[in-house]
């Protein structure tokens, strides 16, 4: 462990030093060179797909070790797939009308913060994204997966070293240390902080001064809309929340069914092997479940089963049970299983009609998980339309299992993606899934391409304040 | 690495076209050798040099380590190749001219 300021300064200027040399050579590569390192560290993440989904499961404790493989092949060979033919180096865009030319620049040095329940995936996929555009990463691993996030790192950082990287274009931080992330995302030649993580990790990462794409958290409703196919929405939304015991953030957190289908859908879940609470079953699960201290889930019962989970409450449970669900009152602070918990417990309400429904979905929307997902079962385009216009959400998924149906490439077209951009709402730039694209300094040459219709304006008009916006306007758009 | 030229005062290095890390480590112990027979300032002419490697910028560095106190300078190179050593912040430890 680093024991000082020192050590931790050192380490720090060390590894930035490196990523600095790393960044020179690497500008020089040429499209083809680039992509042929991009293939090679695919390859290799996808070879090691299992050996890395088990090492994570042995080492967190969390989710399923055959889920993470899943993980591991969505990071690798679906993130390959979408950006493969990507443009990203010198001129990727040419608009001989227009004039505009584009030309990719790397970034420089990128920290990739990698949070403990997608240790190997998110650091595969993220140093795919940022080999592709030629830049350095250094990696920083959570304290309780740094072994696995190490692995992942080592084995794509020689597979890019074979295929001719410049060297220490991959690092890691030597441990998982809130103090040491703190120094790197601080450093100056730091371009930018890839930030997935809890909410306090990434209004650090903002704080720091460095450009930083964050991700927000997730509190994803689900609203099972009287149209649904009810056994296929069940099936999915079960499929999705007990994947890797529910560790994606973008998994369905509460659902929300209309009262017409309410009954169908209660017994579909609990064919399928869901055990719905009792008033004081879901005191006893909120006991275990939330963190008072914290304001948010406790982090013993992420990624864990839920037959574990409810024998930690206390409550009784087949062994087979799949999940938890919580009916509740309300939404906010005063019903604790209404925030996000990363673990196979959904909240469940009941509503009415579409807007009942709809303004239930809004608070819990609201409740932590602003710009992030929400997901919709209907076979009504128009309610899917209305739904999706009211919430603050980046994705809205449509009939999908919305863990594996956010992070892109697997039930939709979204950019395949460990990383969930969730605008303004999330305290994020972007809404978008986020991809090579965004670590890109573009470059436009702008050809002269004269405003034909200003330059005959009479310049007087300028200077006339009598003039109102409508002459104005008339008189620039004459014989156009 | 190409033939060397030798003022009384300077001794030049001009390079080959793509100093990658093979490149390097070929020519490194000779470099060597020329740096401690040589008494006064060094320059590297990367006249020619189209790609250099982290190598080539640990190569500089270390040459730059045992010749500084008598003056050391990479010097002719081709914008491409002046951007690397301004990304890595080497520009000023080296005198990149």
């Amino acid at each position: 462990m680093l024991a000082t300021a020192i050590d931790i300064e050192s380490v720090v200027e060390e590894h930035f030093c490196l990523a600095n040399a790393a960044a020179a050579v690497f500008s020089q590569y040429t499209q083809r060179q680039t992509n042929r390192i991009v293939r090679a560290v695919y390859e290799a993440a996808f070879h090691h797909r299992v050996h890395l989904a088990r090492l994570a499961h042995e080492e967190t404790g969390m989710g399923k070790w055959q889920d993470k493989v899943i993980k591991n092949v969505v990071a690798s060979q679906l993130v390959y797939d979408d950006i493969k033919d990507m443009k990203t180096v010198g001129v990727i865009y040419e608009d001989p009308i227009s004039g505009i030319v584009e030309i990719a620049q790397p970034m420089g040095p990128v920290l990739a913060i990698v949070p403990v329940t997608n240790p190997t995936s998110t650091a595969i996929f993220k140093i795919l994204i940022a080999l592709k555009t030629r830049n350095p990463v250094i990696i920083s691993p959570s304290r309780k997966a740094r072994q696995s996030t190490i692995e992942a790192a080592r084995i794509c950082y020689e597979a890019a070293l074979d295929a001719g990287a410049p060297e220490h274009c991959i690092q890691w931080l030597p441990e998982g240390s809130r103090e040491l992330t703190q120094a790197a995302m601080a450093h100056k030649s730091l371009a930018l902080i890839l930030a997935t993580g809890g909410p306090g990790l990434v209004r650090s990462a903002y704080s720091s001064g460095t450009p930083t794409i964050g991700v927000g958290a997730g509190n994803v409703p689900v609203y099972i809309e009287r149209t649904a196919d009810v056994p296929f929405a069940v099936e999915q939304i079960m499929k999705s929340k007990c994947f890797d015991n529910g560790t994606i953030c973008a998994s369905e957190q509460a659902i929300v069914a209309e009262r017409a289908i309410a009954d169908a859908v209660c017994e579909e879940f609990c064919r399928r092997s869901a055990r719905f609470l009792s008033k004081e079953e879901v005191e006893q699960l909120e006991q275990v479940a939330f963190d008072p201290q914290r304001g948010s889930m406790h982090p013993d019962i992420v990624g864990q089963p839920a037959a574990k989970i409810a024998r930690m409450a206390g409550i009784e449970a087949p062994a087979d049970t799949q999940l938890l669900i919580a009916p509740l009152g309300g939404v906010g602070d005063e019903w604790p299983l209404s925030c996000e918990i990363l673990a196979p417990i959904l909240a469940w309400y009941t509503a009415d009609d579409f807007d009942e429904a709809v303004n239930l979905c809004i608070d819990l929307n609201f409740h932590g998980g602003m710009g992030h997902t929400a997901s919709v079962f209907s076979n009504d385009d128009g309610r899917v339309k209305q739904f999706a216009s009211l919430m603050n959400a980046g994705r809205i998924v449509v009939n999908t299992p919305s863990s594996q149906g956010a992070v892109g490439g697997l039930y939709n077209m979204l950019h395949p993606s460990l990383t969930l951009g969730c605008g303004t709402g999330g305290k994020n730039i972007t809404t978008d899934n986020v991809t090579a694209y965004h670590l890109m300094n573009i470059q436009r040459i702008a050809r002269r391409r004269e405003n034909q219709r200003l330059m005959k304006l009479d310049r007087n008009l300028f200077y006339d304040e009598s003039i109102d916006p409508a002459s104005f306007s008339a008189a620039y758009n004459m014989n156009y | 690495m190409a033939p060397t030229c030798q003022t009384s005062e300077t001794r030049t290095f001009q390079f080959e076209e793509c100093m990658d890390t093979v490149a390097c480590e070929r020519i490194e112990p000779e470099l060597n050798s020329l740096l401690a027979e040589t008494d006064g300032p060094v320059v590297f002419d990367l006249i020619g040099v189209k790609f250099i490697s982290s190598a080539f910028l640990g190569l500089c560095v270390r040459a730059y380590q045992k010749t500084s106190e008598r003056g050391f300078e990479v010097v002719n190179m081709a914008p491409t190749i002046r951007r690397v050593f301004k990304i890595a912040g080497l520009e000023s430890m080296l005198n990149v001219r």
